[in-house]
């Protein structure tokens, strides 16, 4: 079974742990994300407030809880959005070859030439950080590594039977295109997308945590890292490391799943 | 020679190729008919350029392959003149090919059933569930035994030689007026090849289909096939009716051929075997492409490209010296 490879497992339990703990939990506490306490600010951990609070007063808890729902949907948004747009272009690009092919493969170029952290930082610079230009800006910046995977995988697929004898049966090309060579080239997109999930946290969450993405006092994980910062030197050190510790948790859990995905599929290749 | 219509008529078509130092031609001056509801063989050893002059018709040529002259006068209307969109109605709908390989020749994704009724709903644009009766109806059509539920399967769940009757009956589907066999039944066993060979002739008098089947197996043309023509290096060598090129081959290539067949009710001396095409040899030089490995080889072979010459009603040589 899948589930006994112990990396798949961890990943999994990781990450259902999250999901569950924020989906559930926020129901038993007894605080929202912005309620402020004035006379309870910068408490450290106890019973009342397991992560303690911060300088309003907030629990950290709650603030990490609601945190990791937005993560996960900003990740799970920019997979998706890069997946679907990457393999789209992907196949086109791929099918079509010649000088289609080779316009978009150098644009490709030029948006790898780029760091992703950096190249999504302009565009939420130039958008503006609201959630959905935070997911636009990220997806746009790993578009191209779907786009290069799938048009690989294309590639060695256009040049099989069922696609030859797709055209010979008197089929389009948009069809030959998304309904016979998509699903069978979707494999190594889909791993990657994986392994997004991860990147896109982490940088949402960097993001947030430069000022660029998403802003306070939203909870979210970078702003909560970056609201925490400059109370480490103070010596509360809770307000930062509980949220810190969260998302590099959720990152590893999405890494963890990709990576062994990867291997799997590579296995299946050989 | 059983219909009088000329369904597929080849003329001088030549393909190349870019090779090191200059184009390589791997048709070279091509002709050949194909008249209705009959089954011409396109034998030739591997590289004469069977399933080059195929892809050809099917509008399928690689796209470094260049068309230098000739035509492929399908049903009268020239093929090569033909825009794309053309050809994709032609496709399918009018002309039809089986592949060498079966198992990639169907989607692995996709139920078998769903991909011969997908034919029935691009072509004869039917709905889903008429196509899917009609789909099934083809498969029993084509002996799989159990079709409904056969239909429902994916290719990774079928052997090679169901996969094949599959594919069959996908390219039958709408009832070509020509189909293209080439080697269909590549790494079949004998008793599937005898049963494809059988299904393609059912299939000929069911739809009154002209069939060009690509094969190197000469025991399979002289038993399915009503004329042959003969390919070496790019070139037609001979064309004649079945009876008369094996009771007299001319050419003495398809001299040479026919002594390679080893025949179980005969004892003979082990066949003289030649390599391979040599392609730079046999593709670059003037004259007849055959002129190296020919046993009859005459001065003016090497200097003068033979020309097709009608030696009788059925029976074509490209030979200087034929016997």
């Amino acid at each position: 079974m899948l589930l006994k490879d112990r990396r798949l497992l961890t990943g999994v339990l990781i990450l259902a742990a999250a999901v569950l703990a924020a989906s559930v939990l926020p129901s038993f506490i007894p605080y929202g994300p912005l309620q402020t306490e004035p006379g309870a600010t910068l408490q450290p951990p106890s019973l009342n407030h397991p992560m303690g609070t911060d300088h309003f007063g907030r629990d950290i808890l709650v603030r990490v809880l609601y945190g990791v729902r937005l993560d996960l949907r900003i990740a799970v948004m920019v997979a998706l959005t890069a997946l679907v747009a990457g393999t789209l272009v992907g196949t086109f690009s791929g099918y079509y070859g010649g000088i289609v092919d080779d316009v978009i493969m150098r644009i490709t170029d030029v948006m790898m030439a780029f760091p992703s952290f950096v190249l999504a930082m302009a565009i939420t610079a130039m958008l503006g950080n609201t959630i959905p230009n935070v997911v636009l800006a990220i997806a746009f910046s790993y578009s191209p590594f779907f786009i290069r995977l799938t048009r690989a995988e294309v590639l060695s697929a256009r040049e099989l039977g069922y696609v030859e004898a797709a055209r010979c049966v008197g089929n389009p090309d948009w069809r030959i295109m998304y309904l016979h060579l998509l699903p069978n080239c979707l494999t190594p997109a889909l791993v990657q997308a994986t392994l997004c999930l991860g990147w896109a946290i982490l940088t949402a969450a960097g993001l947030a945590f430069l000022g660029l993405g998403i802003r306070p006092p939203t909870p979210e994980g970078g702003v909560l890292v970056a609201e925490g910062a400059g109370d480490v030197i103070s010596g509360q050190w809770w307000t930062s490391l509980f949220p810190g510790v969260v998302i590099v948790f959720m990152a590893f859990g999405f890494n963890l799943i990709g990576d062994c995905l990867r291997d799997i599929t590579a296995q299946e290749e050989r | 020679m059983t219909g009088v219509e000329r369904r597929l008529r080849i003329q001088g078509l030549t393909v190349s190729f870019p090779g090191q130092g200059g184009p390589v031609s791997v048709l070279d001056n091509v002709s050949f008919e194909v008249f209705g509801n009959e089954i011409v063989g396109l034998v030739g050893e591997s590289g004469s350029g069977k399933t080059m002059t195929s892809l050809a018709v099917m509008g399928f040529l690689p796209p470094s392959g260049r068309i230098e002259q000739g035509e492929i006068c399908f049903k009268g209307r020239n093929l090569l003149e033909c825009s794309q969109a053309e050809m994709r109605k032609t496709r399918g709908r009018e002309i039809a090919m089986i592949f060498q390989s079966t198992r990639s020749a169907l989607n692995p994704l996709m139920r078998v059933g769903d991909q011969v009724a997908r034919v029935y709903r691009i072509q004869r644009g039917l709905d889903a569930k008429e196509a899917q009766e009609k789909a099934v109806a083809a498969l029993n059509r084509m002996g799989i035994p159990d079709a409904e539920r056969r239909a429902r399967a994916y290719p990774h769940q079928l052997s090679r030689g169901m996969c094949q009757r599959v594919l069959i009956a996908m390219m039958v589907a709408c009832e070509p007026a020509l189909l293209i066999a080439d080697e269909p039944t590549t790494g079949l066993d004998v008793t599937i090849q005898a049963q494809i060979f059988e299904l393609i002739k059912e299939v000929r008098q069911a739809t009154e289909a002209s069939i060009l089947l690509i094969t190197h197996d000469l025991g399979v043309v002289a038993e399915t096939c009503e004329r042959v023509v003969v390919m070496y290096a790019g070139q037609v060598m001979e064309m004649a009716a079945v009876e008369d090129l094996f009771a007299r081959p001319r050419h003495p290539y398809t001299q040479r051929l026919l002594t390679s067949v080893l025949r179980v009710d005969k004892v003979i001396e082990m066949p003289q075997l030649d390599a391979g095409l040599t392609e730079d040899v046999a593709y670059s030089i003037a004259g007849c492409r055959f002129a190296s490995r020919c046993p009859r080889v005459l001065p003016t072979c090497w200097e003068q490209t033979p020309l097709g010459a009608q030696i009788e009603a059925d029976h074509w040589v490209t030979c200087h010296n034929y016997g």
